[in-house]
């Protein structure tokens, strides 16, 4: 379920500073990707969830309605991720859905199941904070005890807010209903989708726009057989790593995919 | 709740209660920084990127800074942070500083290490050695006192001590070269501003633009230059303000913008003589602010004319400077302008205007700029609207402004705000976006090529200023109009007190026969050229990255090659430090490098751009034990004294007895600020509370009028505990004595002085101030009280008028171009984390264009233009406004764009070249 305070995210509002890059960066000591990543002519954001980037600014180059917005862990309320997890090392706290670093093995079964690619596996040598093979992604600040999510804080033009979930709602569908008359596919999200994701969003484009990349069936087949492996692997180290392998062992013979 | 000790104990345990049943839940408020970061010392600081210098707490541990993080109540910023001060830690952490100074002699291969005091004793030799073979008491028949071979520069991070400290030494030992980075970016700006309001400066703070109905902003992008300028343009819109983005790109800020006019480049002077004309005629103008506060009522000499092509009287010729005898006020026997307050009278300045922009009709605006009919006049409307009482409007300009239309954009937009009746006023004024921190600070000290600290000019060889008197009569202008008390009338005391600084045991008219004489006139290209011509042989880089400068670099780089000496004094190795330390620099050149300590282990004053004191003191981190610019210099100079009182000297006089005592920085700040003969450093704070009205008269010792009492001792090196959200009066550090909105005075009456309207600063003073403030003209800068809307000081015309001239067809492959992201691209150029943000130059090409020309995203390309050319890759988008043009991102634009007119007139802009595809990718 979603939690009792939620964040919502106003891309109409957004103007591309990257200060909430910055502060994920800063706050949650995670080391600078060398470099944003850019394409088509956009300067202002930084495209891939990596497991040093937990949060993202993209950028659509549409002039007539070019839309620039953060873009994080979703917090989803039915989340893949967890479902996905074959040793339960992704779990909730309190709305916010948080990777427990010690009992991850670093398969990579959430990375295929997030529909919207926020969870990364290290896989490169540990580099400060960052461990090698493990999976990282937003925790909304709730690991490091804070009142209000870093990139929320750092936002000077109120294009993130945080504050309680029905409050939001309201807020955001007042809004939504005056954005309309700009930009005519203004919508919001986050309301239904998995079961309400803890944090909300207004579109000023369709969302068709933007890339989800995931297979249903095959995460439902995945999650089957996970669930049975795990209960064997539970039982030592060494199993849980070659429950990573088999996975994707099993990914590369489904799908004929390496994961990354 | 007051806190006793029964309150205390309660909620100790209710504290211990929670966190032994909820956990670590008590963090929720407790923290404002990651638990595993918090075992650490912090201190109070403020941001070193921009003008806003939003405060910060910085946190460190064994002399490594772990986070920086918002100062809750930071009101520059609302406790958040831009990507830009999250470089802090990287600053002082990274291992590239500098730690000990190096040495490269002529005709030898490597850097040798040397001891701190060795390297200065080598300087103080260098210095002292081309000082005496340059040293002229004569320059062809006038007086000079001065040495013309040394240059100095000054880089935009140093700090308003070490920039006093700078011109003190330099002064001191007769040179005459001394330029500031801040120059470069600010100087077109600052002869607008100086020519129309008598000081070049911010006039309202930030956080005032929350008080806003309307916010234009004009060439510039604040959501990438200061972002956090945004917290108050958010909190005007929710107020519902108005934003509206002048700019060729749909940049960041149009995005998010009310309205956004996607003007042609280069035609921005053109939209605001169009905006200028809307007003005049629909008469939405405020006729009483005129009256009293502007030159709109004085008349002008009656052969003033403009003639059709826009020249005015006293043309001698394209290229040539204007003869500028008619260009002035007929005169009364008082001496004071003749005054026609109906502004009726056909040579009344206000007529002026009224007839020379009466040609800029919406059509030809229209037609000129490409926006469209229904922006312009709701624009229009708009700012019409704001020369209502209780309303106003803030115009925020940058580089792209004073780049397409030189200093007389920036004259347009004073001219459109004294209108409409904005300056002085809660929530109006004019905002020049500020790239460096300490922009302002340096630019007080050093305030041009010939100024002493203060804007104090130095005496003019060419105006033969020899004697005494006459230069004091020269500078104090004193107005015979009794409403009128500007500052200049106290010039006599302002030099005085500075040179009693300086040379404490001398009488004034002895230290000015010491004193280095100068034409005015100098600028950067002449720099190269005496550079080139090898008339300068040693160059004193504090900070400073010469590739900044306007000129072509591939002619610069040739050009350093003839210097014997370069001393440069940075913190860590930048483009330029690895350029002159690199094989390909030339091996006949002594380089000398004097580690600096980083900004955070620096005890320091900052001047933000609304011209308010900050201050921060030192951590100790690695490099605590070096002094910064100011100790270093002053340890040259006492090497100097020593080396003239042992081998002699030409002129030794000003070296010998100028008075080199200071024990820390904060001396330094101390005698900026000012002390009186009698005073010990415990009574200055004090005194000062009283003395901030009386400023003719500085106190006996002050480095800096401007800043005389300002901070008292007790306050030094401390930031303000609690900061000013009322734009009060007489309550903050800043100068002028304390005035947040600079000019508040015309925000009242002139008869009664009681407040116009709601938007009257002085609506906040009390009620004896408010007295005072009767019968006084505002601008006080100024020889007449008043601001000029008839600027004679502009060399390129009175009057900004904008070409309507449509731009000639260009050929097929040919293009235009324009762009200034310099600010961006020099802190990536300087910092390696901001690369992230801004990874590389690049050039912006319209999507049509790219698909007419064959080019597609990403590929690299070569920019030539008749004066130079780059290489850089090639990003396509739509956001440009018209295919005919391209926009350079990035440093490489200000060597094929910037030409010397940029400073008075009209550069050569937008610039025609052509683009062609390079075969290979990467440089």
């Amino acid at each position: 379920m979603a939690g009792e305070k939620s964040i919502l995210i106003d891309s109409s509002r957004c103007c591309g500073c990257n200060s909430c890059y910055f502060s994920c960066k800063s706050w949650n000591s995670l080391p600078l990707s060398g470099g944003a990543n850019k394409t088509d002519g956009d300067r202002s954001t930084v495209e891939d969830f990596r497991p040093q980037n937990w949060l993202v600014v993209r950028s659509s180059s549409d002039s007539e309605s070019w839309s620039i917005s953060p873009e994080l862990c979703h917090h989803c309320s039915d989340a893949y991720c967890v479902k996905s997890c074959p040793v339960k090392a992704i779990s909730y706290q309190s709305g916010w859905v948080v990777t427990d670093y010690d009992t991850c093995i670093g398969c990579g079964a959430c990375t295929m199941a997030c529909p919207y690619g926020a969870v990364k596996v290290h896989r490169a040598d540990s580099r400060g904070f960052l461990q090698k093979g493990i999976a990282y992604k937003c925790d909304g600040c709730s690991v490091n005890y804070s009142s209000t999510p870093a990139c929320v804080t750092n936002c000077p033009t109120g294009a993130l807010q945080y504050d309680y979930r029905m409050k939001l709602i309201q807020k955001a569908l007042k809004r939504v209903a005056d954005l309309k008359k700009r930009y005519p596919e203004a919508h919001l999200t986050g309301l239904t989708e998995h079961r309400g994701e803890n944090v909300l969003k207004i579109h000023t484009v369709s969302s068709d726009k933007q890339k989800i990349s995931f297979d249903n069936s095959l995460i439902r087949t995945v999650n089957g057989l996970f669930s049975t492996v795990s209960i064997f692997t539970r039982t030592g180290s060494a199993a849980y790593g070659f429950s990573g392998k088999l996975y994707r062992l099993l990914h590369f013979v489904v799908t004929g995919k390496k994961i990354s | 709740m007051q806190v006793t000790r029964r309150n205390f104990l309660k909620i100790a345990t209710a504290i211990c209660g929670v966190a032994a049943t909820g956990g670590l839940a008590i963090f929720d408020y407790v923290s404002c920084i990651p638990f595993f970061k918090r075992k650490s010392s912090s201190q109070r600081g403020f941001c070193p990127f921009c003008g806003l210098n939003c405060a910060l707490i910085i946190h460190y541990r064994d002399s490594v800074i772990t986070a920086v993080e918002a100062e809750k109540s930071s009101f520059e910023s609302g406790g958040r942070l831009c990507p830009k001060a999250h470089m802090i830690p990287f600053l002082a952490n990274q291992k590239s500083l500098r730690e000990l100074g190096v040495i490269r002699y002529a005709d030898s291969n490597g850097f040798e290490n040397r001891s701190y005091s060795t390297l200065l004793g080598e300087c103080a030799e260098l210095i002292h050695a081309t000082r005496e073979e340059s040293f002229a008491i004569d320059r062809s028949g006038l007086k000079a006192n001065n040495c013309e071979s040394i240059a100095v520069v000054v880089g935009d991070s140093v700090s308003c001590e070490d920039a006093y400290v700078i011109n003190k030494f330099s002064r001191v030992a007769g040179l005459t070269r001394v330029g500031t980075e801040a120059l470069i970016k600010h100087e077109a700006a600052a002869t607008a501003l100086r020519a129309t309001y008598g000081i070049a400066a911010q006039t309202n703070p930030h956080y005032d633009i929350k008080n806003s109905d309307l916010i234009v902003v004009i060439g510039s992008n604040p959501v990438r230059t200061s972002p956090m300028q945004l917290v108050a343009i958010t909190e005007a819109r929710k107020r519902g303000a108005l934003l509206v983005v002048i700019d060729p790109v749909l940049s960041e800020t149009a995005k998010i913008a009310d309205i956004h006019l996607a003007i042609r480049p280069g035609t921005d002077l053109v939209l605001l003589c169009g905006l200028i004309r809307y007003l005049l005629h629909n008469d939405s103008i405020d006729k009483e602010y005129l009256r009293d506060n502007t030159d709109a009522p004085f008349l002008v000499n009656e052969s003033f004319r403009v003639d059709s092509n826009g020249n005015f009287s006293g043309f001698s010729g394209e290229g040539k400077e204007y003869d500028t005898l008619t260009w002035s006020y007929i005169i009364d026997e008082r001496g004071n302008p003749k005054t026609d307050y109906n502004l009726k009278r056909s040579n009344c300045v206000f007529q002026i205007l009224k007839n020379n922009y009466s040609q800029y009709t919406p059509d030809r605006v229209m037609n000129r700029t490409g926006i469209s009919s229904d922006l312009f006049l709701h624009v229009a409307g708009e700012l019409a609207a704001s020369s209502r009482p209780a309303k106003s409007c803030s115009f925020l300009f940058g580089g792209g402004l004073t780049e397409s239309a030189g200093a007389q954009g920036v004259r347009a937009v004073s001219v459109m705000q004294l209108l409409c009746g904005n300056i002085g006023i809660a929530g109006g004024g004019l905002y020049g976006i500020n790239n460096s921190a300490n922009q302002q600070g340096i630019s007080d000290q050093i305030g041009g090529w010939n100024c002493f600290p203060g804007y104090l000019p130095l005496p003019d060889s060419e105006k033969m200023e020899n004697d005494y008197d006459l230069y004091i009569r020269n500078n104090s202008h004193k107005s015979n109009d009794f409403s009128v008390s500007h500052f200049w009338t106290g010039f006599k005391g302002y030099f005085e007190s500075l040179m009693h600084c300086w040379f404490p045991d001398e009488d004034a008219k002895a230290v000015f026969d010491m004193l280095p004489r100068t034409s005015s006139g100098y600028n950067w290209s002449q720099l190269l050229n005496d550079i080139d011509a090898g008339t300068i042989k040693g160059l004193t880089l504090f900070e400073a990255d010469l590739f900044n400068m306007p000129v072509p670099r591939e002619r610069l780089k040739s050009a350093l090659k003839k210097l014997s000496w370069i001393i440069m004094f940075e913190t860590f190795p930048g483009d330029f430090s690895r350029y002159i330390g690199g094989t390909s620099f030339s091996k006949d050149t002594t380089v000398i490098i004097v580690p600096l300590p980083a900004f955070p282990s620096a005890s320091l004053h900052f001047v933000s751009s609304e011209r308010r004191f900050i201050a921060k003191k030192g951590l100790s981190l690695r490099q605590k034990s070096l002094p910064g610019i100011a100790l270093a210099l002053q340890g040259v100079a006492k090497k100097m004294i020593a080396l003239q009182k042992l081998k002699g000297g030409v002129f030794s006089e000003p070296i010998v007895r100028c008075a080199w005592n200071y024990s820390s920085v904060k001396s330094v700040a101390k005698e900026m600020a000012g002390y009186s003969r009698e005073q010990t450093v415990e009574t200055v704070a004090e005194d000062s509370e009283n003395k901030k009205e009386n400023f003719h008269q500085p106190p006996y010792f002050c480095g800096n009028w401007l800043y005389a009492d300002l901070i008292g001792s007790k306050s030094l090196l401390k930031r303000d505990s609690a900061p000013q959200q009322s734009l009060l009066r007489n309550t903050d550090r800043c100068w002028p004595a304390g005035a947040q909105v600079l000019f508040n005075n015309a925000g009242v009456i002139f008869k009664d002085g009681e407040p116009r309207h709601a938007k009257s600063v002085a609506v906040e003073d009390n009620a004896a101030i408010t007295g005072q403030r009767a019968r006084r003209r505002p601008f006080y800068f100024n020889k007449d009280g008043v601001a000029y809307l008839f600027a004679r000081k502009m060399k390129s015309g009175p009057i900004p008028l904008g070409s309507l001239t449509v731009l000639p067809e260009i050929q097929e492959s040919s293009y235009l171009l324009f762009g200034s992201d310099y600010g961006e691209a020099d802190m990536a150029q300087k910092y390696k984390y901001y690369r992230e943000y801004f990874p590389e130059d690049f050039l912006l090409m319209h999507k049509d264009a790219a698909r007419d020309g064959g080019f597609v995203n990403g590929d690299y390309v070569s920019v030539k233009t008749a004066e130079g050319f780059t290489r850089l890759p090639l990003y396509v988008t739509d956001r440009i406004a018209d295919k005919r043009y391209v926009k350079i991102a990035g440093s490489a634009s200000r060597e094929l764009l910037y030409s010397q007119d940029i400073k008075q007139g009209r550069s050569k802009f937008p610039v025609v070249v052509s683009v062609q595809k390079e075969a290979s990718r990467g440089r």
